[in-house]
């Protein structure tokens, strides 16, 4: 054939990209069930780290141990606006109104259902007829840790920009709500050997033991400090080279710290 | 013509002494990494601990054994004027196969390697002998180029992350290997090994001793 003519290089172009093009929707179809229950495990695995359990150890054990183990050890609570406990009903039916199958939903972990709630909040809105800041009711998440039955650290979910994207992590705090239990960053997209060290157990481990408020019981938050300022009980050792995801990370945990501040305050005037 | 492609065939035995070479060569005296220094990106930024520069190494030479394979079956039918750009949609579909399947199979391992598999669309190795082997050569020699290109990279990767790690962790695959009676003794391990210009020092040095055995300089 005539490998020349335009007609051919468009009909060649055309049959390359079709091809690609199928073989790649059929292996993102074929492997999301798999891949989204590594992410969800992922996050459980990361919720228990943070309150001091070794994630590759549990990775080890496999998705059905680890659920046990957080099932047992973790209370899940959604908050709402008005940080009063709440269901997760109104989720759910407006979930399976943009479609979602009903058996789906129901075997969707809270924290899961909650993600994906977010995530179709625009759509909602418009279905229902109403603006975004009128419909968002407001939810999070509080994963309370139970020790003997009693609770013994709150682990809140802190995510927000980095350099490059979207960082998630989990943060534990002791029964004070002051002192940090631990903390997990696990989903980003930081450079790797520099900001993607956030993820690092040594990093990690500087977080615990620093406090949240200071004397007078205002929220000051935790900051990555570069050398002898890294000593205070509100900063952490930063990652050299990785200034920017550190201030990006100052910025978030900051802000859902304070999202979680009036809930926080009525657990400790208890 | 039917003569001529049964010669052609004696000639092209599946192991002859030009196949040997076509997996040899790249290994040593014309080394991707060393020689042509081409994927050093990637040679840099995953090299910190041996795991992960294992599981690049693998996934490099099944994209560029794939990449060349498919190129090589249809150099024939490929236009000249679009192939750089049909060398690309080959190679990235199969990089977004490979980072899909670590992601099924090997979650923590794609989250280690992170952006780097997506990179393996741009290491320069991968278009590079799509066009300069692949383009003109049959499909069998060319999967055996994309074999000894991928293993010549992976012998460097491979040296270079076993100095990061054991030098900057004091482990190996995550084992440790540095004694603890050495720490005792005041030794501690180098966090300059763990940071880019660590790589840069021992790729150096790799480099000057490897063209210093073989004998072979750039003019």
């Amino acid at each position: 054939m005539e490998r020349k003519g335009d007609l051919y290089t468009f009909g060649f172009a055309g049959i390359i990209c079709v091809f690609c093009s199928v073989i790649l929707a059929l292996a993102a179809t074929g492997l999301k069930p798999l891949q989204d229950q590594n992410a969800e495990l992922d996050v459980l695995v990361n919720i228990l780290g943070a309150v001091g359990h070794d994630p590759a150890a549990l990775k080890k054990e496999g998705a059905v141990a680890v659920k046990e183990q957080f099932a047992k050890e973790f209370q899940t609570k959604l908050l709402n606006a008005s940080n009063q406990e709440t269901s997760l009903d109104f989720m759910k039916t407006e979930l399976i109104k943009v479609g979602y199958p009903e058996d789906m939903i129901d075997n969707l972990l809270p924290g899961t259902l909650l993600t994906r709630f977010e995530a179709k909040k625009g759509l909602m809105a418009r279905k229902a007829g109403k603006k975004m800041d009128e419909y968002d009711p407001g939810y999070k998440m509080v994963y309370v840790h139970l020790e003997d039955g009693q609770p013994d650290a709150y682990v809140i979910p802190v995510m927000g920009f980095g350099l490059w994207d979207i960082v998630k992590g989990y943060l534990a705090l002791g029964t004070d709500l002051n002192t940090v239990k631990g903390v997990t960053f696990y989903e980003h997209k930081e450079t790797p050997g520099l900001g993607a060290r956030v993820t690092e157990q040594w990093f990690q481990a500087n977080w615990k033991g620093k406090k949240t408020l200071s004397d007078g019981g205002e929220l000051v938050s935790i900051t990555v400090a570069k050398g002898d300022a890294a000593s205070g009980v509100h900063q952490v050792d930063g990652i050299s080279g990785a200034t920017l995801t550190g201030n990006g990370i100052n910025k978030f945990v900051k802000a859902d710290l304070m999202r979680y501040e009036p809930y926080f305050k009525t657990l400790r005037g208890n | 013509m039917s003569v001529a492609v049964a010669t052609e065939k004696k000639a092209a035995p599946i192991f002859g002494k030009k196949e040997r070479a076509t997996i040899k060569d790249p290994l040593w005296d014309n080394n991707p990494v060393t020689l042509q220094v081409l994927g050093i990106c990637s040679a840099l930024a995953i090299t910190t601990s041996m795991q992960p520069a294992l599981v690049m190494c693998v996934s490099l030479t099944a994209v560029l054994c794939g990449s060349n394979v498919v190129i090589s079956l249809l150099r024939d039918y490929i236009p000249n004027k679009i192939r750089i750009i049909v060398m690309l949609s080959v190679v990235s579909t199969l990089v977004i196969l490979v980072d899909q399947l670590l992601k099924a199979y090997a979650f923590d391992m794609s989250k280690t390697l992170s952006v780097f598999v997506g990179l393996i669309i741009t290491n320069c190795i991968v278009m590079g002998r799509a066009e300069a082997f692949a383009m003109a050569n049959k499909p069998w020699p060319s999967f055996l180029d994309g074999l000894g290109n991928g293993l010549g990279y992976s012998i460097i990767l491979v040296l270079v992350a076993t100095g990061r790690e054991i030098l900057g962790a004091g482990t190996w695959f995550g084992v440790q290997v540095i004694p603890q009676a050495l720490y005792d003794i005041g030794y501690s391990n180098m966090g300059l090994m763990l940071l880019p210009p660590g790589a840069f020092l021992l790729l150096g040095i790799i480099i000057w001793i490897q063209r210093t055995l073989s004998g072979k300089f750039e003019d």
